[in-house]
This record gives C-alpha cells, structure tokens and sequence, in this order.
C-alpha cells in the first residue's frame, strides 16, 4: 500500500493562496502570543467546499453530518487533463477525459492537471491562484451534469480556483496597486461592499457544481506521484459543527 | 454503518472525532494549554449569498494530535526532556497515521475517577496488545452528546489516567514500540493536576475565568513564572508523552468499536513544523 500526501501544507511564514480579499490569512500563534492558536479560513490551503457554502443550498449536508464514506478510503478514477497558466478547462477536455478515464459509478473523480505540481513558492505576485487553470462555464456544466448522473459526488482537483471570479472579484481588487493584503481595512471595506449579485457572476461555476450536489476539494498538491488509475483517497476536513467548508488533510492510498 | 471495502472485505468506519464549535468545553476550561475557539463569519448568506468563516483555533483543539516538540514551530523544546521522539507535524510519515494496529485497552471509568496502576496492568493483560501496536485508551466517558450538554463540567468531571498508571502504561509502550497514545478522556492529567488553583485547588477561581490572555491567565503566568500548572503532583502526560510519537484525547464514541483491535486513520492538520493540531480518527474495523 502506497500513502501520498495530496495536501498543501500549513506555513506560518508565507500561504500561496492569500490574494483575494474573501481569503484568511493562515497564522500560528505562540504560547505567549496575544492570538496564541491557529487562524484558519474556510479555504485555507487544501480545502473542502460543501454546496452548503451558498445560500440556495444553506438545507445540505453540513461538515458534522456527513457520512464518513463519502470522504475515507473512497474508491477514486483519477483523470488527468494538463493546463498550463491560465489555461482553461473546456468542455472538450472534460469529454475527452471522461470517455478516458471512464468513473465507477459512486466513485469521487480527481483531476489532475498538474498545476499542484508545479513549485507554487516560485510564483510570484499570487500567481498560484491568479494564473491558476481553470473550468469553463459549459465544461463544469457538463463536468456536473456526468457527475451527478453516475453518483460522483465528490470534485478533488489541483487548481487554486474552480471557476474564475472575472466579473468583478480579480479585476476590481487587482487594479487597486499595491494589492492591499487580505484581512486589510481594504479588505474588509471590499467585502462590505460585494453583495449576492456579484458574488452569483463571479462563482457561477462553483455555484453550478453545488447545484448538482457535488463537494469539491480544491488546491490539492503532488498529484503527479499517483501512478495508478483508480485509488482510494482520505479527505479529512475540520470537523467544524454546522460548518460548510474547511481546510483539509488529503491522502490518496495506491493498492 | 457498512462500508466500502477492498478484496471482497467490508469495512466500518467509525469517526472518533470531537466536534469543533464556538464556546466549546475544550477552550474554555483551562488557563493556557487550550483556548477559545472563536469562529467569526466575514461573508453572509444575506449579503453575499455565500458563507465564509473565520476560525480561530488551537492546537488543542477538538480531538488533537500533539508531539513531544509540541510548542514548535516557535519553541523546540520538548515538554519532557529527552523524549523518544522528535517529529513534528509535517515529518511524520503517513505509514505512521494510516491504517495503524492499535490495541483498545478498557478501562471503564465513572465521571472524576483517576485510573490506578491496577487497573491499568488489568486492562494491559487482559487486551490483545502486539508488537507495534498504537494504544487507545477506552473509559466510556467521551461521547459527542456528553460534550454537547456538559460544557466545561465535561473537563471538571472526566475520567483522567493516576501519574503511575501512566507511567506504566508509558513503560508497556516503549516495551510494544507503540508510538501513539490515544484515550476519550477529556483530560489526560487528573483534573486535580491539570486544573490546580484554576477550577480545581486550594484557591479556584470563581467564576471561571476566560483562557489565555484573559488577565486572570496572564497573572498566572506572572505567579507561576511560566506557563504551567502549578500543581505540586508529576504529570501523567508528561510520563506518556516522553514514550510516545504523539498524545491525543478527547476522542468520543468509542463504545461504537465492537472489536478489541481496530485500524486507525489518525490525520492532523499538515502544519509545517507544528507541533500540535486539531485531528480527525477514524477506527477502521475489518
């Protein structure tokens, strides 16, 4: 039996993936410290999201009701689509991959596009989440649809996004130079003033991938050392009382 | 529960984990070791028509996995002096977590008992313990619903393990080369011990005063000189945790193990160069 760790680890010194102001910045306090502890968001590093993240789906499942089968040992088909920077999943991809790869029905499905695998602390400027590979609309529809219909209900991939918030999230918190950092005044003042509407155009994606049901993992790592088609895999989110997404400890088993 | 299984053999799954929740028993009881669990949410339904949740934590929280180094990254020394082992979080391979041999030793304990020697060498003799085996330490007292309603009375009254009790048990490990200590006590050290002049003592405090950094803990820091309990009795952790790749408790529902042997999913949060995390345990049965 082999064990690989798919999961972005927790450094106090530097995260890749605090960019956007709807992040948290990670933060380990020590013993003697004001905020002695760990700071955590809901997508601090490998992290798992629930449909019940948006507030059409807010009646699902919650982090402490879910069945420990759908994320322990879980029969996994592994597909590979590759993407460079700022590549885009198309629909194409997904059918080709799937008629690759071909699930088990109830199997979780992890896409691997190799993004994980690149030395994210050499990007510069939040290039691990800004240039991120990403889904189109009509290939996380399809993506979804394939899903739901064959029972998959669990989403694990390598990129920092699952869709791209182009409408307004990256454009308008991007221009401002310098970037200010997350849990700024900024931030908070950002966030203030972002409502449904935006948020709806900007996580389409993510929003349509939770209308079918499906829990997705994001931000995994190292995928490229699992060499077999079909593995099991060990998602172990926080086990946060009514909670609807938390970082998370990924580990895929190779019989 | 069934579950999946591999080579025709079906598998049940049984998650050992405490729950995570604001006001939380864990964080609230104790002056330094463990403190609040705060969760604030900074994205709404209402507003942005999504959640997202601020969580502040702690290594002790929930049902932790805590090595011997365990005040790293910031602070190297061990809680023990020479201890056994010297991982932290991120080195610790994942053979080490997954899938582990581990022993039950039952030791049906009522609420404020403190587990004598005799009991323990009982339950060593009676278990089926092997070579390599991880160790989880069964009293009954752990269970969600028990966390849920008693609040910090659920750390006042817990079953604990007696300093020379542990120290056996300490001792059986290094003989069995167990590596990790597991129990569904909410305390570990006897509450007497862990919660000297605090709520227990000559001189608790009353009303219970809020953890680290109320004032009430640093003054403490300032009467003891350090972070500590103060308690003029030895450590039971301390004697385990010497021995051990890992202390963890605070594990509940362990009555649901039918079996005397389990398989254990043991995985902490991958903190680099931590030295304590919040867990998820998972009991595999075969």
């Amino acid at each position: 039996m082999n064990f690989i760790d798919l999961t972005m680890p927790l450094s106090y010194q530097w995260m890749p993936d605090e960019v956007l102001p709807t992040s948290v910045k990670f933060f380990l306090g020590p013993k003697n410290h004001q905020e002695k502890g760990i700071v955590v968001g809901s997508d601090t590093g490998t992290c798992l999201t629930l449909p019940a993240m948006f507030a059409e789906f807010r009646k699902t499942t919650r982090l402490d009701e879910l069945p420990v089968e759908k994320l322990v040992l879980r029969p996994t088909t592994v597909a590979v689509i590759p993407k460079n920077n700022e590549e885009e999943i198309t629909r194409t991809d997904v059918e080709k991959t799937l008629e690759t790869s071909r699930p088990a029905k109830g199997d979780a499905l992890l896409i691997t596009t190799g993004w994980g695998d690149k030395s994210y602390r050499e990007l510069e400027g939040g290039a691990y989440v800004l240039q991120s590979p990403r889904f189109s609309l009509a290939a996380a529809k399809y993506l979804g649809e394939r899903m739901r219909d064959n029972d998959n209900d669990l989403l694990l991939i390598d990129t920092a996004l699952l869709g791209w918030p182009g409408n307004h999230l990256i454009p308008e918190w991007c221009s401002m130079i310098p970037t200010p950092p997350v849990e700024s005044g900024e931030a908070r003042m950002y966030l203030h003033l972002y409502n449904t509407d935006k948020a709806k155009a900007d996580l389409a994606i993510e929003i349509e991938i939770a209308r079918l049901g499906i829990m997705t993992v994001r931000k995994l790592v190292h995928c490229g050392r699992i060499k077999n088609s079909r593995i099991k895999v060990i998602v172990a989110p926080l086990q946060i009382v009514r909670g609807v997404a938390a970082t998370c400890r990924v580990v895929a088993v190779e019989d | 529960m069934p579950g999946r299984g591999g080579g025709g053999l079906t598998m049940r799954l049984i998650d050992l984990t405490m729950p995570i929740w604001e006001g939380a028993g864990y964080g609230e009881i104790l002056p330094f070791t463990n403190s609040s669990v705060r969760l604030l949410e900074y994205m709404f339904y209402d507003q942005h028509g999504l959640r997202m949740t601020r969580m502040k934590l702690d290594g002790e929280t929930g049902s932790p996995f805590m090595v011997p180094h365990q005040r790293n990254p910031f602070d190297n020394t061990p809680l023990q002096p020479n201890p056994k082992f010297s991982w932290t979080l991120d080195e610790i391979p994942l053979e080490k977590l997954i899938l582990r041999d581990t022993v039950i030793l039952d030791i049906r304990a009522e609420e404020g008992h403190e587990i004598t020697p005799a009991e323990m060498k009982t339950a060593i003799n009676r278990a089926d313990y092997r070579k390599g085996d991880e160790v989880l330490v069964r009293t009954g007292w752990g269970t969600r619903q028990r966390a849920y309603e008693l609040g910090v009375d659920y750390y006042k009254r817990t079953p604990s393990i007696h300093y020379d009790a542990a120290a056996l048990l300490a001792a059986k490990m290094d003989e069995m080369d167990s590596a990790i200590f597991m129990t569904d006590c909410g305390l570990v050290n006897p509450p007497r011990v862990q919660g000297n002049n605090w709520f227990r003592g000559d001189r608790p405090f009353t009303p219970l005063p809020k953890p680290w950094p109320s004032a009430e803990a640093r003054e403490r820091v300032l009467d003891l000189g350090a972070h500590r309990h103060g308690s003029p009795h030895p450590s039971s952790y301390g004697a385990l945790i010497k021995k051990a790749m890992a202390g963890c408790k605070c594990l509940i529902d362990c009555d649901q193990i039918a079996k005397a042997r389990v398989k254990m999913i043991i995985l902490p949060l991958l903190i680099k160069r931590g030295g304590a995390s919040p867990c998820r345990f998972i009991a595999v049965e075969e």
